[in-house]
């Protein structure tokens, strides 16, 4: 069986944890629990007919990406760049961190992800998503689990390809 | 004997465990102070552990001929918490090994986390307070209602003596200031809370160094304290025991450590009254590993606020607590309001002397 490395990384308290619990678990919790160092989990997808183990990291917030140890991306096919729609300051750095991230990893597929959608109107979404330099790949709310199984797999099959 | 214990690596640790995976990832020889590793052997250890089936063929491919991974959480039977991984290359009678050393900090990261999460936070309520700064009605955050409502805090509000909980608190009654007051006063406690963090990771990694040498350890810490406090010489008194040798075996970054962690704040008290610290040396007769015992001990002037003004100390103090109970010893805390008395008792295993 295929094993792809999938790290989910972003600034702290934007819900990549709880992305993590929905998708590996169907589970929500209210409670922020901050996250230090990794966490590691892996579910096995199905892609283009073929089934796939996905090792999934799960990564402490940082401000910026520079400040991740090196070692935690090593051998990643995808990354998901995880931002909190509704704190602009989780994605005022997403530019040189996108940036960083490819040249870290040049052969990596990387998504980004704009989380906690439901607490935006849909005019607030908009604008979240507007005002964010990179286009987002996908609007997710870990709450509700919307989108949440969809954005794991298109990675999977990008990654695939 | 085998080759691995031949490595040196043979030695029981309570925080350590060193295992020699062959270039297949089979088990080839394992200490097993942290766990059992017999049930492991049969499939290459990718089988078991997550984290290893994605980064076996990684370090194999890595130029580098050591990669750490630092504070990995994981929920395997036989090492549920948190630890430190270093992957190694070796070759051993011409075939490739890596040898993967576990440090078991559980216990630190544990008291890790908390400050992580208070200063996570305080950065998050910040941000709020920076984005409402233009847009706040009678100088009142809109989202101070929601400051500090995670289940650890929440927690720490039914201890009611509990001093992590007085600090909080305390910045908590900023989340109704106006916010530019609000904005300085977080920013001051964040702060604080990366220096204790940073002291944490500094701490940690001078652990997992294992450098153990024989030390005179009264010029090790005389030269401490002339280095600390040369303005200051007799802010805190020196007491060594009788029973403390002249030479000791430590680790002496670890020893150094320890006496800063517990005495440096207090050194930088202007209004503080005396100070004391002892060390001695216990022998202990079922194992003959000696013990170093270090009692320190403040006695506070009676106008300072020791609730307000201790709490970050009783943060650090419990921080300390978790290493010297990694490394095996024990820390009993002192703490009086009403005598305005502050201190630790420390008791750390050490090697033969």
């Amino acid at each position: 069986m295929t094993s792809k490395k999938v790290i989910l990384t972003g600034s702290f308290g934007v819900g990549k944890t709880s992305l993590f619990n929905q998708f590996i678990h169907q589970k929500f919790s209210d409670k922020y629990l901050t996250t230090i160092g990794v966490k590691v989990n892996k579910k096995t997808v199905e892609s283009h007919g073929e089934e796939v183990s996905l090792l999934i990291w799960d990564i402490a917030g940082e401000v910026t990406q520079d400040k991740v140890p090196n070692s935690y991306f090593l051998g990643a096919s995808g990354i998901l760049y995880v931002v909190d729609l509704s704190r602009p300051l989780t994605f005022v750095n997403i530019k040189e961190d996108i940036e960083y991230l490819k040249d870290l990893l040049p052969g990596a597929k990387i998504k980004v992800v704009g989380n906690k959608k439901d607490l935006l109107t849909d005019t607030e979404l908009a604008q979240a998503v507007k005002s964010i330099e990179i286009p987002v790949g996908t609007t997710t709310s870990a709450k509700t689990g919307e989108n949440v199984e969809d954005l794991f797999l298109a990675l999977t099959n990008e990654m695939m390809e | 004997m085998t080759e691995f214990a031949n490595m040196n690596y043979n030695r029981k640790s309570n925080y350590r465990q060193v295992i020699l995976l062959d270039e297949n990832g089979y088990i080839h020889d394992s200490c097993d102070s942290l766990f059992d590793s017999s049930q492991f052997t049969d499939k290459s250890i990718g089988n078991y552990f997550y984290f290893l089936a994605s980064e076996l063929p990684t370090i194999w491919a890595s130029e580098a001929n050591k990669i750490s991974y630092n504070r990995m959480q994981t929920t395997q039977a036989c090492l549920p918490g948190f630890y430190d991984f270093a992957f190694s290359k070796a070759v051993i009678n011409g075939k490739r090994h890596i040898l993967w050393e576990i440090f078991d900090y559980t216990n630190v990261y544990k008291e890790y986390i908390k400050i992580q999460q208070i200063k996570n936070e305080v950065s998050i309520h910040e941000q709020y307070l920076l984005r409402n700064k233009n847009q706040s009605v009678d100088g009142k955050p809109a989202h101070s209602e929601n400051f500090f409502q995670s289940e650890y805090i929440a927690k720490q509000r039914k201890e009611s003596d509990n001093l992590v909980y007085r600090l909080i608190h305390k910045e908590k009654e900023i989340g109704t200031a106006p916010a530019e007051a609000g904005l300085i006063k977080l920013n001051e406690l964040k702060l604080h809370l990366k220096l204790m963090i940073e002291e944490i990771d500094q701490f940690v990694n001078q652990v997992k160094d294992d450098e153990f040498t024989d030390i005179y350890i009264k010029e090790v810490v005389d030269d401490y304290f002339n280095k600390e406090i040369p303005r200051h010489p007799d802010r805190i008194k020196l007491i060594y025991s009788d029973s403390l040798p002249d030479k000791v075996t430590v680790n002496k970054n670890v020893l150094t450590q320890i006496i800063s962690l517990v005495c440096k704040d207090e050194l930088n008290q202007i209004d503080y009254k005396s100070a004391s610290l002892s060390l001695g040396l216990v022998q202990v007769n079922n194992d003959n590993n000696p013990i170093l015992n270090i009692d320190y001990v403040e006695q506070l002037s009676s106008d300072i606020n020791l609730n307000e003004d201790s709490a970050k100390r009783v943060i650090k103090l419990s921080i300390l607590k978790s290493l010297v109970s990694t490394l095996g010893g024990r820390l009993i805390s002192k703490y009086s309001t009403d005598n305005h008395l502050f201190g630790a008792l420390i008791s750390l295993p050490l090697k033969n002397c």
